[in-house]
């Protein structure tokens, strides 16, 4: 059983990163050019060290006491608090990417396909780092991984679609 | 010997619960462990008489209100509750405090104030946020009102529960003895309240709107449950009102109705059980047994004696200096050790013949109004300052040192000279 779908045959290879040191304001800036939803984090050798993703970096704007309630289906309105205060924002422009980062969730490139999609639904994920050996060589999405596990069915229909 | 190692047990229990380096729970668990060893050791205190020392009545009754508390829990109730007062108010923020500390307050007659305010707390907050005020006057509100007036009734405050026990005094009887002391204080708590925050509750909203599209009705997911809790609660009411003619005790009426509602609503009972306030209830068993042990050793005996005389010749100041020094405690500590600790001499006291009929109410007042003064008096003023926290306004223990402190000290003084001047009315 050599021959299984692996990760690496469906992610992603130029993957945009941010280093470690970089401030919130360069991270933001990159999530704004690239239109990307999750940016791993890399040392100074390449070594993936933690993950940023949309919700890490909007938790930081959104007020904190959205957290304690158990539902806001019922607020309509925002009323006073429609935008991120003056304070806030100071606050998140002090911030860097380490202070927010959580710890990198990754797989080797020669995963199984299964394991991948095991781990972005484990870990709540939409976007999952691929390593070799701690350096990062690519990034597979929820969408890339079950795109590839339809085609490896070969569903007679998918023929047409084949690129 | 044994007088001096279950002293020394005692306070280092309650060092330790003091310190909060400990959870009050497994510090109050660790402490009745050690009492019964030494207990066993020294041959002064044994399994069956602690077991005889734990008031099952007073745990059947918390436990019971806390299975219905814990039913209504996910049904939004309370949340429903926080926004109707947020929009009767129309945004006024005294009016706010009004309506969500009274209500806080009512529910809290019932329910255990934790969860009332875990509950009603993120709302008041989020009301306050929309509208742009500051959430402060109204969480402390919420606070204070809860723990002055739940000691209003037999079943409201662990400490009323443990001295209607003790007692034998009704639930009528807490209606009209200790409900209209507290109504007073509840009142002079709102006067210091609008006086303190004049400047937070003077200010205009931003937003008077955003409340009003608040939507009361999404926030309520299941009627259904809160139509049948409510049935059930009324009839538990009821029969907390008629008890003395019933002859029944107030944990068999709570135990009752959990049953009832678990069997008529056959919730998710792992769910259900799971919110149950567990550490409270072992809390409370750990006193009994810690309080128990000394008595056993003899602790008890010396102070009723000393006190015998002052109980017959002056029991009014006997009865403000019960009140003081409860206050006091229930300020650093907490009220339950105390009460039970004070029930424990009382009884003892009426045993050599002196007259405590009135000097039971001395405890529900110290134990209700000395929470106030810290922010670590109580469990829901602890719940409040966290919360806070997360606004843009949080609670320090300064501004806690300024206004909830001489709020318990007002409080505190009104109870002793009501107590004084009511104390024929109180004993009988």
């Amino acid at each position: 059983m050599d021959d299984y779908p692996r990760v690496r045959d469906c992610m992603k290879k130029g993957v945009v990163s941010i280093g470690v040191h970089a401030s919130l304001e360069e991270a933001v800036a990159l999530v704004v050019k690239k239109k990307i939803g999750t940016l791993p984090v890399l040392n100074s050798a390449g070594h993936l060290v933690g993950v940023t993703t949309l919700h890490d970096i909007m938790q930081n704007f959104l007020p904190d006491f959205v957290d304690l309630l158990g539902d806001i289906d019922f607020v309509k309105d925002f009323g006073a608090v429609k935008a991120p205060s003056q304070e806030r924002l100071k606050k998140v422009a002090a911030l860097s990417v380490a202070d927010i980062m959580e710890e990198p969730v990754a797989v080797e490139s020669d995963s199984s396909l299964v394991k991948s999609l095991s781990m972005l639904e484990k870990h709540g994920m939409w976007d999952l780092p691929v390593v070799d050996g701690g350096k990062l060589v690519g990034i597979a999405s929820r969408v890339d991984i079950v795109r590839a596990f339809f085609l490896e069915w070969q569903i007679p229909h998918l023929d047409d679609t084949k690129e | 010997m044994t007088l001096a190692v279950s002293i020394a047990i005692v306070v280092v229990t309650l060092v330790l619960i003091f310190s909060g380096k400990l959870d009050h729970a497994i510090a109050a668990m660790a402490g009745a462990g050690a009492m019964l060893i030494a207990g066993y050791l020294l041959d002064f205190y044994t399994e069956a008489d602690a077991i005889a020392l734990i008031e099952f009545d007073a745990l059947a009754l918390l436990l019971g209100m806390m299975i219905l508390v814990s039913i209504l829990e996910p049904t939004g109730f309370f949340q429903y509750l926080a926004i109707k007062a947020g929009q009767l108010s129309r945004g006024d923020p005294w009016k706010l405090l009004l309506l969500l500390g009274l209500g806080t307050a009512v529910v809290s007659l019932f329910f255990n104030n934790v969860t009332t305010v875990v509950l009603i707390g993120p709302v008041t907050i989020l009301i306050a946020e929309l509208l742009g005020i500051s959430p402060v006057p109204i969480l402390m509100a919420m606070a204070l009102l809860a723990d002055t007036m739940d000691v209003g009734t037999s079943v409201g405050d662990p400490a009323s529960v443990l001295v209607a026990d003790a007692s034998g005094y009704s639930f009528n009887d807490f209606l009209t003895h200790a409900m209209p002391i507290v109504t007073l204080a509840a009142v002079l708590t709102l006067i210091m309240l609008r006086y303190l925050f004049r400047e937070e509750l003077g200010k205009r909203p931003a937003d008077p709107e955003a409340v009003m599209k608040l939507d009361a009705d999404e926030a309520l997911k299941d009627k259904g449950t809160v139509r049948r809790v409510m049935i059930i609660l009324a009839i538990t009411v009821m029969l907390f009102i008629l008890q003395g003619a019933l002859e029944l005790h107030s944990g068999f009426i709570a135990f009752c109705a959990a049953g009832v509602a678990l069997g008529w609503m056959r919730p998710n009972v792992r769910e259900v059980l799971g919110r149950v306030d567990w550490p409270v209830l072992l809390f409370f068993v750990s006193l009994f047994i810690l309080v128990g042990g000394l008595e056993h050793a003899g602790a008890f005996e010396p102070i009723i004696a000393s006190l015998e005389d002052l109980g017959r010749s002056n029991p009014r100041l006997m009865g403000i200096i019960i009140i003081w020094v409860v206050a006091a405690f229930a300020a650093v500590v907490d009220n339950v050790p105390i009460t039970i600790a004070v029930i424990s001499l009382l009884e003892g006291l009426q045993a050599a013949g002196v007259d405590v009929s009135a000097l039971w109410w001395a405890v529900v007042f110290g134990a209700g109004f000395g929470g106030d003064a810290t922010t670590i008096g109580t469990t829901a003023n602890i719940v409040i300052v966290s919360m806070s926290q997360r606004t843009h306004t949080p609670i320090t223990t300064k501004l806690w040192a300024k206004t909830g402190l001489p709020i318990a000290l007002a409080t505190t003084a009104l109870g002793s000279v009501l107590f004084y001047f009511a104390f024929p009315y109180l004993g009988h």
